[in-house]
């Protein structure tokens, strides 16, 4: 009978609509799963950064909370500054970060309400030492050394 | 700031194969019945089409940041479900349109207008209290169906608190073990220092609310329920497996005591261990059960074909035995890879979530969700003794159906919040 026929081949169509569901999720998924690994992948060279703990919105185009230092870096308040703080208790060239053979130094550069370094305030240069916390103005930032 | 539609692609593409198989099990079903294929088909179908079709748009339009994967799995599995409950009980399939649009209904609500979820947090004894005084009502007040008193009867609707009572129970786990993790987790990793009783008292405590459940209301589901999502959402917390490995100890010694010390647990157990005792009296239903799987092989007998309504209860507990018969073991393995990729899905939803609170609660409600699965379809197929619970999602019930529904719009609202989150850290990126 051709409707017996008709019925047999619909339970394996019914079968397979039911798999290819199924795959477009686990395709889905992969996908998800892939560019999750790759956005984890993106920041693993371990260069130095500061991690913005406090104050991210005073912070003029912070792409991330992880500031990547390279070179000579000027944080202030004035525009031509490299790390721009909006905040009115900064300076407006107020420290320095120079990152030398993966090591940060950070120099105050004679600004009126001080840089600190793990609450002390800081006289002329010093070299900061992993997870040492900086605080500029209102702005805290953590230092992300190498992991190594 | 420029408003930009975003489209929900996989979504979409996702709901139009899943209209496609709808259409598809119901035409295979007609079929069968030996009607005509015409318009009608449409027309059986077309309520929940249009509930999940309005449900997309209205994603779409509130411009969700959710997961696209979440909304077609659980349609998937609705569909599945109306699909055999027309199949099995035609009289009531339009009944289960009726719970799943309700269903449908509130999940856009409670997601688009419901308050907020981590209100909850602030009122967790008031939800556990709740949560007590309904199975203490239900215990007085409720009405007896099959030997056990789980159902309030309002009019003609029955109505199961048990379904709501499981949900207030993780938001109550998921906010304590937010409080209390630092103190369990405190003390030293010694596995056997985990013995000491101020550690275990929450662990006994919730023990002895399942044992009790098991007693009293004879509710054997219930009681494994919510020590296994206990158990997951405990090890999730605080990442201490001796103490999970004491409950679970624990577990089976008070099991063992309750089994030979009252006979309607003790009943379940030696038809677990052998139906065949009583094949005609308390060990009929699982061997049907049996039979009906056999029957159904690797591509199954199809819809329509086999004969599972031989099997007592078929639509409420034993669903899944008729899909294994009637899709085989292909069909089965699709509804439980289904159920995988959903629970995957609410755990992605639980890690990517900031505040600890909706992390810990996701994973509670995908946790509640695996048990459930777990329990209902291991006792079908005699894994595990056969306790009275649904299949989320496909069994026939008003009550599950909806708050199944509910539990779902309660991950969209968490996921939301993950989601935001994550696109605002995007633009700034982008900046």
């Amino acid at each position: 009978m051709p409707a017996d026929n008709l019925l047999y081949i619909l339970k394996y169509v019914y079968l397979a609509l039911i798999y290819l569901f199924l795959l477009q999720i686990i395709l889905l998924i992969r996908a998800d799963v892939r560019r999750q690994r790759a956005s984890k992948k993106a920041p693993s060279r371990p260069g130095p950064a500061l991690e913005i703990i406090v104050g991210s919105e005073l912070i003029d185009g912070a792409q991330d909370t992880l500031l990547h230092l390279s070179g000579t870096l000027i944080a202030g308040r004035d525009a031509s500054c490299d790390i721009q703080i909006s905040d009115a208790s900064v300076s407006g060239r107020h420290a320095q970060f120079t990152v030398k053979d993966r090591r940060c130094v950070v120099e105050d550069l004679g600004s009126t309400n001080g840089t600190f370094i793990n609450d002390i305030r800081l006289e002329g240069k010093a070299e900061l030492a992993k997870d040492d916390i900086v605080k500029i103005g209102m702005v805290s930032f953590q230092y992300r050394g190498d992991h190594q | 700031m420029s408003k930009k539609i975003h489209f929900r692609k996989a979504e979409l593409r996702l709901l139009l194969l899943l209209s496609l198989i709808y259409c598809v099990g119901i035409a295979l079903i007609k079929m069968s019945h030996g009607e005509k294929l015409d318009i009608s088909v449409m027309m059986t179908a077309l309520p929940l089409l249009i509930a999940f079709w309005t449900t997309h748009t209205l994603l779409t339009i509130s411009d969700s940041k959710t997961d696209e994967m979440l909304m077609p799995l659980f349609a998937f599995l609705s569909i599945i479900g109306h699909i055999e409950i027309y199949r099995l009980e035609p009289a009531l399939a339009f009944k289960q349109v009726l719970f799943i649009l309700g269903g449908f209904a509130l999940f856009n609500i409670w997601y688009l207008k419901g308050f907020d979820y981590r209100i909850w947090e602030d009122y967790k004894y008031l939800v556990l209290f709740s949560g007590i005084a309904i199975q203490i009502a239900v215990m007085i007040l409720g009405t007896e169906i099959n030997g056990a008193k789980l159902w309030f009867r309002i009019g003609s609707i029955n109505f199961q608190p048990v379904e709501v009572v499981k949900i207030l129970v993780v938001v109550f786990l998921a906010s304590y073990l937010k409080q209390k993790k630092e103190f369990i987790t405190s003390h030293p990793k010694r596995w056997l220092d985990s013995l000491s009783f101020k550690y275990l008292l929450p662990l006994i405590a919730i023990l002895g609310c399942c044992e009790l459940i098991l007693v009293v209301q004879k509710d054997m589901g219930m009681a494994l329920l919510l020590f296994g999502t206990f158990m997951c959402l405990f090890y999730i917390a605080t990442e201490r497996i001796g103490m999970i490995v004491c409950a679970f100890l624990l577990f089976l010694m008070s099991s063992y005591a309750l089994i030979q010390k009252f006979p309607h647990v003790h009943v379940r157990f030696a038809v677990w261990l052998d139906p065949w005792q009583d094949p005609n009296g308390s060990g009929y239903q699982i061997l049907q059960s049996l039979f009906a799987l056999s029957a159904g092989g690797f591509w199954g007998t199809g819809l329509g074909m086999g004969s599972p309504t031989l099997i007592p209860a078929v639509h409420t507990d034993f669903v899944f035995a008729a899909i294994g018969e009637e899709m085989g073991f292909l069909g089965a393995m699709a509804v439980i890879l289904a159920y995988l990729f959903l629970v995957h899905r609410i755990f992605k939803v639980s890690l990517q979530c900031h505040d600890e609170f909706g992390s810990l609660f996701a994973a509670g409600l995908g946790a509640l969700l695996a048990c459930q699965v777990f329990i209902i379809t291991g006792g079908s197929i005699k894994f595990i003794p056969m306790t009275g619970i649904t299949l989320p999602f496909i069994s026939y019930g008003g009550s599950s159906v909806i708050s199944n529904f509910f539990l779902m719009a309660l991950v969209f609202q968490i996921a939301e919040q993950a989601g935001k989150k994550k696109s605002q850290l995007l633009q700034m990126k982008a900046s």
